[in-house]
């Protein structure tokens, strides 16, 4: 079952994926990525991705280790010296940043998770055609023949294989020249084949006129409001963010981490952006499970 | 038309503008700028190309390249860090120019990033084959490239260039706004990464030395037989066509 917020239009979660992005680069500050971390968790969760997000845990938990661990061997600025590793200054300030760093790309790494489950090559191919139209037609085309060459590649290769030539057998150059003789006989099938496909476009009349084509996503007011809402919140906090709340200062010298009013005020704006998901499956749940 | 046209040009600016007012005023914010960079410069060549109403046939066309660049991946999937999509685009670029070899190339890594699943790696991925596509296509009528070397030297270049171009990214990933420009970390990182750079570069040279010449051939052949992308190269170079009876 799609959930709603898929069923908005695919600008609506383009944008909000967009922004939240240059949330996470802007608001570098151990409460708000914490927070941060926490809504990517929920939408993941939310939105079924476990189980990818499962599959990158590796990477993302060796990279981010990576940085933190790199940060301070790198980088002797800050002026509590926790200790010395070599005649080397291991400082507060550069452990508090590396794990800041480490905290933001493992928050973007997760988001992207989500956003390969939501936005789904069609919604991003209806973006690129109300921009790019002939680019999203090359795009769709490429799409198309991906699978068609897979399956003449298995054909080239079980002919192949009736004649004695396999990829997986024999000394290394020798296999990878065979590879490539794979790919230059798909070359030169699809070459052909291809003038096929280009005529019968033309035929049926491509590029005589605009394009027409299935609206399969409707641009509602439900759309226009949540827009309105991401972009709202998303310039107050901007405007936070540039008179110095919502972010810690390491260099050259750190702040208190604790949180200001006005710090507080930005924060509360930065959950309602990133929990807009949620509050629209909330919603949605409410208005199924109680007033129905 | 004329309204629409102002609004897209000062958009272009404003953002240009913006670009440079943040890349003052954030500058610890390397990494997110240089993407924007990346994506901008890349918008350039893809709105280009839009201008230019393609035929079909040179659609299909670059659709089939740029689906074999990334399905040629597949035949090599039993030996490690071997894969022919460069030398794909190159030769692409080298015989149907530099606008469709950087076409070629961006598609093929978005495509194929589209079925993989998408990153921030993605716009560099594309810039990167694009200008593999891009550069071949500059060259291809320079005596380096019509010698079999001199594209072996082409071929090695690239595997290293490319390596390095995803790991500015990479490199920018780690260190992201922690101003930490060493270059002693900056070589640590490069040596990291000189293995399998030198892996690909060996790649280009074996597939190049080996298939260099069919696959021009191949592709100049199909180019003369069906007139593809004929018209606007030789009106862009003001050369007459010479038909050569075969």
């Amino acid at each position: 079952m799609k959930s709603r917020f898929e069923e908005f239009h695919p600008l609506v979660s383009f944008i909000f994926f967009v922004l939240a992005l240059s949330l996470f680069i802007l608001m570098i500050h151990p409460v708000f990525l914490l927070l941060g971390l926490i809504f990517i968790l929920m939408i993941n969760i939310t939105y079924r991705s476990v189980e990818q997000l499962r599959q990158w845990a590796a990477f993302m938990i060796i990279s981010s280790l990576f940085i933190f661990l790199l940060n301070p061997l790198f980088n002797e600025r800050g002026r509590h010296v926790l200790f010395m590793f070599h005649q080397h200054r291991i400082t507060a300030e550069s452990l508090i940043y590396g794990g800041m760093s480490a905290l933001s790309l493992v928050i973007i790494m997760a988001m992207f998770v989500s956003y390969n489950k939501i936005m789904t090559p069609n919604k991003l191919l209806y973006l690129f055609s109300k921009i790019l139209p002939q680019f999203a037609v090359l795009l769709m085309l490429t799409l198309r023949f991906i699978p068609l060459m897979k399956r003449r590649l298995d054909e080239i290769s079980s002919i192949q294989l009736s004649k004695g030539i396999s990829v997986l057998h024999g000394a290394l150059n020798k296999r990878v020249k065979t590879g490539l003789l794979y790919v230059q006989v798909l070359l030169t099938y699809s070459l052909e084949e291809a003038i096929q496909t280009a005529d019968s476009m033309k035929a049926r009349g491509y590029g005589t006129r605009v394009r027409s084509s299935y609206e399969y996503f409707k641009f509602k007011k439900r759309d226009g409001l949540a827009l309105v809402y991401l972009l709202l919140l998303y310039l107050l906090i901007l405007w936070g963010r540039f008179n110095g709340f919502g972010h810690l200062t390491v260099y050259p010298i750190m702040e208190s981490w604790q949180l200001g009013t006005g710090d507080i005020r930005i924060m509360l704006f930065y959950c309602l952006f990133l929990g807009f998901p949620l509050l629209i499956e909330l919603g949605g749940y409410i208005r199924w499970h109680i007033l129905n | 038309m004329q309204a629409k046209k102002i609004i897209v040009t000062s958009a272009a600016l404003l953002m240009v503008a913006l670009l440079l007012y943040l890349s003052f005023s954030l500058q610890s914010q390397y990494i997110w700028i240089s993407l924007a960079i990346v994506v901008l410069s890349m918008l350039l060549l893809l709105i280009r190309f839009e201008k230019r109403k393609a035929e079909p046939r040179e659609l299909v066309l670059l659709a089939v390249l740029a689906a074999i660049a990334a399905v040629g991946r597949v035949p090599f999937a039993s030996i490690p860090s071997v894969q022919p999509t460069t030398f794909v685009i190159m030769m692409s670029g080298l015989v149907f120019g530099a606008e469709s070899g950087f076409i070629i190339g961006a598609v093929a890594a978005l495509a194929s990033n589209m079925i993989l699943g998408q990153g921030p790696w993605t716009p560099w991925q594309m810039a990167a084959w694009g200008l593999v596509g891009f550069s071949a296509g500059l060259l291809k009528n320079s005596r380096l490239m019509n010698w079999t070397w001199g594209r072996v030297v082409f071929g090695i270049v690239w595997g290293f260039l490319f390596g390095w171009i995803m790991n500015i990214w990479g490199y920018f990933s780690f260190t992201q706004g922690g101003n930490l420009f060493e270059l002693k970390s900056i070589f640590t990182y490069f040596a990291a990464s000189a293995l399998f750079d030198a892996m690909h570069a060996a790649s280009n040279v074996f597939f190049l030395v080996l298939f260099g010449k069919a696959w021009i051939k191949i592709l100049t052949r199909f180019k003369r037989k069906y007139g593809l992308m004929e018209f606007r190269e030789l009106s862009s170079l003001n050369i007459k066509p010479i038909h050569k009876k075969y």
